[in-house]
């Protein structure tokens, strides 16, 4: 009898998690506590021991795959007899084993209504002897809202009824206590203003379209995107800087960059410029604790980069960048995103960021609005240097000039526009003449 | 262990004048390993450093083997005590077998020195009432606590059951961490036992965080130590980073409240080098590598280790082989818990009552029912 490894609950409340990667492979001999599989779960990694000795037999979940947790990762042939085991190891897995065959014979038709009811919204029959799972304060709110709670369809962990569930509730499309046939659709004016109902997405031409399920990293960005925009007013403003003396800069000091095997880009130049920007107007570098009703300050300088990598995005960090060279932030940037590419980042170097930049002019395009990297409350969207004609404020003459791209997103509830303008005619300033950034930055 | 002539700490003193005289916490090794308290340190045998070091070689070996089996999903709640080997092992060393303990959940270690085994340890996680049975074996030790706190107020009632009885030679002991005392079970607790003055000997393992909760806004109060002024108790704080200092004071104290003098508070400083607990904390949340490095560079193993090498009473080899020793045994223990049989709705009610009330007893009966089906 082989052991099979299932994935463990890691992390209170964790649902599921994405196999990273496997450190073994089928044929490989395994010792107790050996490191097998990593485990992404809410943007940290974790590394599994193996809980036997053994050969590994087959692996069940394949790199990018999403497992639940309970579901068989791996199995590892431990030598244990198949019937009688003497390993006790084996003996609690055993006794329930009995009802599972069953389950795993169809996962499909089982899982299915399950996970259809919650996402699709369709509500149950109000039922008063139901056990309902859900925490005191949501009781409440849903006594208060006058929602009888075993009616309302649960998407929290474990089948829990949460408040945004009492929330998108909608009593108009429950169907009577006597098995009826569900009302079509909710109705819109039944709908919360907070939220609104989960809408199934539907098709007229499905034979057309396919269907993939979202990788944990995109749930986690198109939750995290969403609640970004939820939380905060976002404006942009836009602006362009002409970026020839900065471009002559960089190109001298990039072949001194590369002796040292560093690849010098324009970045670490904004990186300098943001924490100039930063000293001079403090509400950039902050957070809104909507709690306490409190602005925070942050005497730190944390300069977030977006990196994207074949996996998402991920936003890690340059500590202190006030207290670091040009060079010195060059070269953290590089590592920073092939640590992003090898799935490497700690949690520690994505959290307790100051600001973040968006950079696309690598690729090209010209301004864009960027959301909000949460909890900061501005975020900095650079584009690519186009050649442009340019009226040289120095002699009102026209030139090429090379016109770098810059769009501001920020909070409206700290920031005001005019501020914010400010704060980019320094931006502009510090980037037009590098020689300012080195008296500023 | 050796002279008992001279007590390090004075409680007497602090409780008469209720100051605290010890500028410093109290430390005979620092953490470069050197020796900063000669005399003291010289009360301390061969054997005994020998005994107290492989104490939190056992400690350390225990914590990593335990969160290999939470990560492989054999056991339920786990709360690491990484970096605190020298606080528990410490005052564990000055126990004796009559005391009476109250651990919270990070004090495993503390309760399986005190008689119970590893696999009683590994029931409790798993929520299995089998974990208890230690005390038919005459351990005198309570469930690791899960309630921030509430400890306190049992072990108080424990302490003054002792002076009732008229019990020789015996205290109780309740752990809690620098969180728990913000609670009102934390001062309900102090002040009972100080207000009959029970043979009562309160820990603080003063860890630096509350979850994510910095030690200093959880209180203004400058030592945590000095939480006792309040209810009459006096308190002390010790490098919990130094267990020859920690085993010391936790005697001091223990002698102190054997006499008849009434209750102490120990405040040791020691420093949670993981996670809160196995249930997905992630510190790199809430704190830095900064903060961490300067702690880490005091791991308490580092420093004695470093005073036995010196003395040449201690090697590598004899560490990693002690390492495997233990780990061995960990897993069978772990192999034995899970072969303790499935737990039942109805034992688990069997064991809430000596003699079931009437409710619980028409429970018993309803699910025994179920369970024969």
């Amino acid at each position: 009898m082989a052991y099979e490894f299932k994935l463990p609950e890691l992390g209170e409340g964790m649902a599921e998690g994405e196999v990273a990667s496997w450190l073994v492979k089928p044929g490989d001999k395994i010792k107790e506590d050996d490191p097998v599989v990593e485990i992404q779960n809410d943007k940290s990694v974790q590394e599994l021991p193996s809980p036997v000795a053994g050969t590994v037999k087959s692996i069940e979940k394949q790199e990018g795959e999403t497992a639940e947790v309970g579901d068989v990762l791996v199995v590892i042939d431990d030598g244990s007899p198949d019937t009688g085991g003497t390993a006790p190891a084996a003996a609690p897995a055993k006794e329930e084993a009995a009802p599972e065959p069953a389950k795993e014979a169809a996962p499909a038709p089982a899982a299915a209504p399950v996970a259809a009811a919650p996402t699709g919204g369709t509500p149950a029959a109000a039922n008063p002897d139901k056990l309902v799972k859900a925490m005191p304060s949501v009781r409440q709110y849903a006594r208060d809202e006058g929602v009888d709670i075993t009616a309302v369809p649960a998407t929290g962990n474990h089948g829990q009824v949460t408040k945004a569930d009492v929330d998108n509730f909608n009593p108009a499309a429950a169907p009577a206590a006597t098995p009826a046939a569900p009302a079509a659709g909710p109705a819109p004016a039944a709908a919360k203003a907070t939220g609104g109902p989960i809408k199934p997405y539907k098709s007229s031409q499905p034979e057309l379209e396919t269907r993939e399920p979202m990788s944990m990293m995109r749930k986690i960005i198109a939750k995290s995107m969403r609640s970004s925009k939820d939380i905060a007013p976002h404006v942009t403003s836009f602006d362009d800087v002409e970026v020839t003396a900065l471009m002559a800069n960089r190109k001298r000091y990039k072949e001194i960059a590369k002796d040292r095997d560093i690849h010098l880009t324009f970045l670490p130049y904004i990186v300098k410029a943001l924490v100039a920007v930063m000293k001079q107007y403090p509400e950039f570098n902050a957070s809104i604790d909507d709690s306490t009703q409190e602005i925070v300050y942050k005497h730190y300088y944390n300069i977030g980069i977006a990196t994207n990598t074949d996996d998402g995005l991920y936003v890690p960090n340059i500590k202190n960048a006030d207290a670091k060279g040009m060079f010195e932030i060059a070269k953290e940037i590089t590592e920073n995103t092939q640590a992003a590419y090898d799935n490497k980042l700690s949690a520690d170097k994505m959290s307790g960021g100051s600001i973040t930049i968006s950079n696309v002019g690598s690729i090209g395009g010209g301004w864009f609005t960027p959301v909000i990297n949460q909890p900061e409350v501005a975020i900095l969207g650079v584009g690519k240097i186009a050649k442009e004609p340019y009226v040289d404020p120095e002699d009102g003459e026209i030139k090429v000039g090379n016109m770098l791209k810059l769009s501001l997103s920020y909070d409206h509830r700290l920031i005001d526009g005019a501020l914010a303008q400010n704060a980019l005619n320094l931006m502009n300033k510090l980037l037009h003449d590098p020689d300012m950034l080195l008296m500023e930055g | 262990m050796a002279a008992n002539s001279k007590h390090v700490v004075d409680f007497g003193h602090i409780k008469s004048t209720m100051s605290d005289p010890y500028k410093k916490p109290v430390q005979l090794i620092d953490e470069n390993g050197k020796i900063v308290n000669k005399e003291l340190f010289d009360r301390f045998s061969d054997d005994d450093l020998v005994n107290l070091m492989e104490k939190m070689v056992w400690e350390r070996a225990l914590h990593e083997q335990t969160m290999n089996f939470s990560r492989q999903g054999r056991l339920g709640f786990y709360a690491p005590t990484y970096g605190e080997e020298a606080s528990e092992m410490g005052i564990a060393h000055a126990m004796k077998k009559q005391d009476y303990l109250f651990p919270a959940y990070r004090d495993l270690p503390q309760l399986i020195q005190h008689g119970a085994t590893v696999k009683e340890g590994y029931l409790w996680s798993k929520g299995h009432y089998q974990c208890y049975d230690y005390v038919r074996r005459g351990v005198r030790a309570w469930i690791p606590q899960i309630i921030i706190g509430a400890q306190y107020v049992q072990m108080a009632g424990a302490a003054l059951g002792i002076k009732k009885n008229g019990e020789k030679d015996t205290v109780a002991y309740a752990f809690t961490g620098d969180g728990g005392t913000s609670q009102g079970d934390f001062y309900e607790g102090i002040n009972f036992a100080s207000s009959f003055q029970a043979p009562a000997v309160f820990f603080v393992q003063n860890n630096g965080w509350a979850i994510s909760v910095p030690r200093k806004t959880q209180t203004a109060a400058e030592t945590l130590a000095q939480k006792g002024v309040a209810s009459g108790v006096p308190g002390v704080q010790v490098d919990g980073m130094d267990i020859l200092a920690t085993y010391l004071v936790a005697k001091d104290a223990r002698d102190f409240a054997v006499a008849g003098n009434g209750p102490v508070l120990v405040e040791t400083l020691t420093y949670r080098f993981g996670a809160h607990s196995s249930a997905g904390d992630d510190p790199s949340r809430y704190r830095t590598k900064e903060e961490e490095k300067p702690w880490f560079d005091k791991d308490p193993l580092i420093r004695l280790r470093k005073v036995l090498t010196d003395k040449k009473l201690w090697d590598q080899d004899k560490e990693d082989k002690l390492v495997a020793q233990y780990k061995d045994e960990f897993k069978q223990a772990m192999k034995d818990a899970e072969a303790a049989p499935k737990q039942k709705v109805s034992d688990f009610l069997k064991h809430t009552f000596e003699v079931p009330t009437p409710d619980v007893a028409a429970d018993i009966e309803k699910f025994q029912a179920k369970e024969s089906k």
